[in-house]
């Protein structure tokens, strides 16, 4: 009795080992699904444009997180910042047809 | 039924629990009477807001839809006559159910609900049970991950995105292109499977946490019995805690399905790159069209109505079809 008990959870606990890492694999390949494009939004917003385009988008070089925002604000005669947002937004969506 | 209490009751005494005393309550018929006003009084005022909101945000705006439907604008003498507005009766239903790009816009919304809600459903419950299965390292973390893009707006969203399926800004075609794999995401072949990858990575965390939710409510007793029959990790997702949320399941599917059927920011965003989306993509696209460029408001009054119409009809399909086999299913047992 104890014997094959023994035998079964030995069995079991092989292919546990290896599920638990598959499953935490998984769920890691999800979570960088998601989080990705928002860290590469969180980096795009601190480059200047020539960077966004030619150079790594994980090198600092180029930090302009504070001119784009001067820019920003400065858009359309300093309207508010939504009006703004709405704006810039319009406009960065045009550009890669622009291209 | 049976009754807790030892003590018996009174056949003439009332049924449900009132505050007042018997005593109190069976001389006076006028004192019932205003209670009774009263009650319905509570009932009308609690009620207002309910009947308030739903008159003035969907029955006067679908009623105004209905009724623009019927007319349209015409300009008499060649066109040079003064605007005015006449009934138009059903022409303009067939003007759109004659229009090959609005039923070319159906079907693409078709077949985007045939890719993205079995994706959605499937993935979500997937998540879920391997962060219910407790084998999972950092699950607070994992699901705040999961859920953080729902909190991006859905126009940023397709602006992410949008990023990074155009070459030469996006890391990913930089990467595939370094394995010698070219993909055109905004191809013909592959733009509506970038849309679905633009909803489904917005909602995916969203619709995992309902069914995680859902999970938490399932009995532990009963996990454990099917521990002790000897069914293992996988077939204790699969056969006791999937039927046990099935009806969030159906939750999600039909949220899913008329969301899905709404279909109108990421293609809008996308056709501003991409030639293979039309002004007239889907039919939120074409009612928008209908109504901003062509300035043809019966046009898009009847196409609108023709999307509800078509919504509410899955919609009650899917609810009659549901519960049928729920019948079916009690039934069997």
């Amino acid at each position: 009795m104890s014997a094959s008990t023994a035998t079964r959870t030995a069995s079991a606990l092989r292919p546990r080992l290896l599920g638990r890492s598959v499953v935490n694999l998984v769920v890691f390949i999800s979570v960088l699904y998601t989080l990705l494009p928002v860290l590469w939004l969180v980096l795009a917003s601190a480059k200047n444009r020539d960077a966004l385009f030619s150079s790594n988008i994980l090198s600092l070089s180029d930090f302009s997180f504070v001119q784009n925002m001067k820019d920003l604000f400065a858009m359309d005669g300093g309207c508010t910042a939504a009006g703004t947002a709405t704006a810039c937004c319009t406009r960065c969506s045009a550009r890669p047809s622009a291209r | 039924m049976t009754s807790a209490t030892p003590v018996s009751v009174p056949t003439d005494a009332p049924a449900r629990p009132s505050p007042k005393s018997p005593a109190a309550a069976a001389p006076a018929p006028t004192a019932r009477r205003s209670a009774r006003r009263r009650e319905l009084g509570a009932c009308g005022i609690l009620m207002t807001p309910f009947f308030v909101l739903l008159t003035t945000v969907f029955l006067i705006p679908a009623g105004t839809a209905v009724y623009l439907s019927f007319f349209s604008d015409d300009q008499p003498g060649l066109g040079f006559g003064p605007e005015r507005t006449v009934f138009a009766g059903l022409r303009n239903y067939t003007a759109v159910l004659a229009d090959p790009t609005f039923l070319g816009g159906l079907g693409t919304v078709a077949l985007y609900c045939l890719i993205y809600i079995p994706l959605m459903v499937i993935g979500a419950l997937a998540l879920a049970l391997l962060l219910d299965s407790g084998v999972v390292r950092l699950r607070g973390t994992v699901q705040l991950a999961l859920f953080l893009p729902h909190a991006v707006p859905g126009i940023i969203a397709a602006l992410i995105w949008l990023y990074l399926y155009t070459p030469g800004i996006s890391p990913v075609i930089d990467l595939l292109g370094r394995a010698d794999i070219t993909v055109d995401f905004l191809g013909v072949h592959m733009v509506l499977p970038s849309i679905v990858n633009i909803a489904l990575w917005s909602n995916l965390g969203y619709n995992m946490v309902v069914f995680y939710a859902a999970l938490q409510a399932v009995p532990r007793e009963v996990i454990e019995a099917s521990v002790v029959d000897g069914a293992g990790p996988v077939r204790t997702a699969l056969q006791v805690k999937a039927p046990l949320v099935r009806s969030s399941i159906v939750m999600v599917a039909m949220f899913t399905l008329i969301f899905a059927l709404q279909l109108f920011t990421e293609p809008m965003l996308l056709s501003q790159s991409t030639p293979m989306i039309s002004s007239r993509f889907s039919p939120s696209m074409y009612i928008y069209d209908a109504a901003f460029t062509r300035n043809n408001y019966g046009l898009a009054a009847a196409s609108s109505v023709i999307l509800l119409l078509c919504t509410i009809a899955l919609s009650y399909g899917v609810t009659r079809w549901t519960n049928r086999a729920d019948a079916a299913e009690e039934g069997a047992r």
